[in-house]
């Protein structure tokens, strides 16, 4: 009996023990803002952060954390109030976000700062749902060693073709002048765009209207061929096409490519030049899809009102310079694009140039089916008759949004 | 008279405790009342909101949260299974007990002649119970939850909080049965990976055990060395493997066509042409299963040494003197030994082929091309239910839907292949 009892005892007293030790002390939830961010902008918080935790009395609790995985996190940790008040997010996460309810309406304090496509880009459904912070999109990078002046056409690329420096040995009539992952529908859609065709309509707002199977989109896949005619086989892999065009590229076969400013710091030749994507064989632009990101408030927060002041803070035009001067991206508001536009930094300036031409990505939750079409891309560079694979990916992406 | 009797105790189980009562054991009265007592407690604080929440699924956005409603009553229904498990153990108990006073045997009415009859006679019972609760809430809780959602229509459009969700019966199975574009994807995801399984197991065996026997062979020098080479393919992490491969069976760039074929070629009248490994879906599902084949043998090829080495030498000389050939030694003695030994193992490398997410992803996506329903042209159940859930448009019914299919199947066919191989017992082996 005894024994008995020491056991229940000491089973007892370990269960409250385990009950009763996780209490935490209740802090003045009001005093602290949470933010989330990717550790490479640690500096550039840290050199503004100050300003405006004296400005507000508050104090500014900073969480490291990739940027996909805070937000993926948030439909779990938002309604237990572990989420972060306010977080980075490209902009075409804001539909999905909204839809499912995580994402609060932010209130800019001066809408006109920005360029018409940046806050086209963080709205949704009439209402403005991120700050933006910088820009970026595809641009032409090209081998100054091998090609002097930057393209202003395609036709000029294809003028390349066919030269025995850039021919593929191991498969005739193949050449590797200039390459571009047209498979991925991130980098065929400048095209597509350029003949004529899009993604959704009334701007990229409208799911029920999908212009990837119309003719300009049927053109634009015809010339897509074209290239995947010249292409060795192995580019028809999308997946590793990317590494496959940068190799070919730092090793000199490859006189240009079209990627985006990520790619920088991967592209080692001597003489690299930056250029606005030429214009395609029949006149049009190439537009490219424009990214945007930005700053967003979880609607979980309790401090809503002191998140916008901070999403306003961080990316008014002073910080919005300091943001440029150490990380490189472009940012985001009117007169800061202007300055990287006329400055030494041609990468920054050249995607400044581009934002231009290119078309934000549609927000709306839609759009991801839109990555499907990928089949479509695939099909058509191997020789399927084209309109047909288009209305086939057409009805893929339909039936997904369904 | 006496039949009546019997049923005494199990009548008055009805009531917690009632049967230990009449039995006059009144801790374990005391044990199961205060159980029962606990379950009302539960009702009350959490369990009873919990199975209405799970009914309903709430009705107000933002302010129930369908998802959170779901968890808590399948926790609910959990709990309320272990209690219920419990009551039926105080009938059975009182059932029993009531038996024994009858036969005369000796039961214990004091709490030590008690604690100490459940320590001896209910030893296992007692050892296996923290295991069996802990898989209750860490095993079956999840499942049970991933049961419901494929009842639900959870998907982007549905997520909580800001959105309900709902109870749609059947509809994501009808999709996959019925409705035109997943039935198709389903079908031919269904048929890939039945020929995935069967071609990628029965190869990496059947290289095993050839390995083994050859490897095994009394007139082979340096065995040590071949076991280690052998060893290799399975020492190197599957992951990095995989990738590799991936990298050398690019069409245009890969090792394979770039080095291997033209080395090939160099023999006379031997002329190949490049293959489009990754660029045709059927090059890519030859491509796998070759890979699959080579990461999957050694592991036969250990276990199966291990049989040869156990199988005693007398038995292959009696046979060579009786004149039996090479071919009939190994159908007769050889592999019967083996199956008999590794049956089980040989099953799970065809569940394991079944669920072989990192082959089919990591090599080439699942691609090339689409087959619908967001599935890729060498896409498996398990790796489309992958991209049904990660994708930016997420259907997670459908993809819980495909992932109860998958369960029933290969549960049916483990348990099949288990029984058959385990009448392999009943015949005399030595």
């Amino acid at each position: 009996m005894n024994k008995f009892l020491k056991v229940t005892a000491t089973a007892l007293l370990a269960f409250a023990l385990v009950a009763c030790g996780g209490q935490s002390k209740d802090v003045d939830k009001s005093k602290v803002l949470k933010v989330s961010m990717e550790e490479s902008y640690m500096p550039f918080i840290e050199s503004i952060r100050g300003a405006f935790e004296e400005e507000h009395g508050i104090t500014l609790e900073i969480t490291t954390r990739p940027m996909f995985d805070s937000l993926d996190g948030l439909a779990l940790e938002g309604p237990a109030g572990n989420a972060a008040d306010v977080f980075m997010l490209p902009h075409d996460r804001i539909g999905p976000l909204v839809t499912a309810g995580q994402l609060a309406q932010v209130s800019l304090d001066d809408a006109d700062a920005y360029p018409k496509k940046a806050v086209q880009a963080a709205t949704f459904l009439g209402d403005v749902y991120m700050a933006p912070q910088s820009l970026e999109g595809l641009i032409l990078y090209y081998n100054k060693d091998l090609m002097p002046t930057a393209p202003t056409s395609f036709l000029e690329l294809e003028a390349l073709v066919g030269k025995p420096e850039y021919a593929f040995s191991s498969e005739e009539g193949k050449s590797t002048a200039f390459l571009a992952n047209f498979l991925d529908m991130y980098y065929a859609y400048g095209a597509i765009a350029g003949y004529g065709g899009y993604a959704f309509g009334d701007m990229g707002t409208n799911p029920e209207d999908i212009g990837l199977n119309n003719a300009g989109s049927v053109e634009a896949l015809t010339y897509i061929k074209k290239w995947y005619d010249i292409y060795p086989q192995g580019l028809k892999d999308a997946e590793g096409a990317a590494s496959i065009i940068k190799d070919s590229f730092n090793s000199g076969k490859t006189a240009a490519i079209i990627e985006g400013p990520w790619m920088a710091n991967d592209l080692n030749i001597a003489n690299i030049g930056y250029a606005v994507i030429p214009e395609l064989p029949n006149g049009g632009e190439f537009s490219p899809f424009a990214g945007v990101k930005g700053w967003g408030i979880s609607n979980f927060s309790t401090n809503k009102e002191l998140a916008n002041s901070w999403l306003n803070y961080i990316t008014n035009e002073e910080n919005n310079k300091t943001y440029y001067e150490q990380t490189k991206e472009v940012p985001a508001t009117i007169k800061n694009v202007e300055i990287v536009k006329a400055s030494n930094d041609l990468l920054s300036g050249t995607v400044a140039k581009q934002f231009e031409n290119a078309q934000p990505m549609p927000n709306i939750p839609e759009m991801s089916a839109i990555w499907d079409f990928k089949g479509t891309l695939f099909e058509a560079a191997s020789g399927s008759d084209i309109q047909t694979a288009a209305d086939n990916g057409v009805i893929i992406i339909k039936e997904a949004i369904a | 008279m006496r039949n009546k009797k019997k049923y005494q105790a199990l009548l008055c189980g009805i009531i917690p405790g009632g049967g230990q009562i009449y039995n006059k054991q009144y801790s374990k009265a005391i044990f199961f009342s205060g159980a029962f007592i606990l379950e009302l407690i539960f009702t009350i604080t959490f369990g009873a909101n919990a199975l209405i929440g799970l009914i309903t699924l709430g009705s107000i956005p933002m302010v129930d949260n369908s998802m959170f409603m779901l968890v808590r009553g399948s926790l609910a229904i959990i709990v309320y299974a272990l209690f219920t498990g419990l009551y039926i153990l105080s009938l059975h108990d009182a059932y029993k007990i009531q038996q024994s006073i009858e036969n005369g045997e000796e039961v214990g009415t004091n709490t030590r002649e008690i604690i100490r009859k459940i320590w001896v006679n209910g030893f296992p019972y007692l050892i296996s119970l923290p295991a069996y609760l802990l898989m209750s809430f860490v095993i079956i809780f999840p499942v049970l939850v991933t049961l419901f959602i494929a009842f639900t229509n959870y998907d982007l459009a549905h997520t909580p909080p800001a959105n309900l969700i709902d109870w749609v019966g059947f509809e994501n199975f009808f999709k996959l049965f019925i409705k035109s574009s997943f039935k198709s994807a389903f079908f031919d995801v269904l048929k890939w990976t039945l020929i995935w399984t069967f071609f990628s197991s029965t190869l990496s065996v059947s290289l095993g055990v050839f390995v083994a026997i050859i490897a095994n062979q009394p007139w082979i020098k340096g065995q040590r060395f071949f076991r280690t080479i052998f060893l290799l393919p399975w020492a190197v992490p599957a992951f990095v493997t995989i990738l590799t491969f991936s990298n050398m069976f690019n069409d245009s760039f890969g090792a394979i066509n770039v080095q291997i074929l033209p080395l090939i070629n160099r023999i006379p009248f031997v002329e190949i042409a490049q293959i489009p490994w990754k660029t045709s879906a059927n090059w890519t599902k030859v491509a796998m299963i070759l890979i699959q084949t080579w990461l999957g043998f050694p592991y036969i090829y250990v276990m199966v040494t291990g049989v040869l080495q156990s199988i005693p030498g007398d038995l292959y000389e009696a046979a060579r003197i009786d004149g039996a050939g090479a071919m009939k030694r190994f159908q007769k003695i050889t592999l019967p030994m083996i199956l008999f030994s590794t049956a089980p193992v040989m099953i799970t490398q065809y569940t394991f082929n079944f669920n072989n997410f990192s082959m089919i992803y990591l090599f080439n996506q699942g691609g090339p091309g689409v087959v619908g329903g967001g599935a890729g042209s060498t896409d498996i159940l398990i790796s489309w239910v992958y991209k049904l859930t990660t994708s930016g448009k997420p259907d997670y019914a459908l993809a819980a839907a495909v992932t109860l299919l998958i369960s029933t199947g290969l549960i049916i066919a483990s348990l099949l292949g288990f029984k058959y191989s385990n009448a392999f017992d009943k015949e005399d082996m030595m």
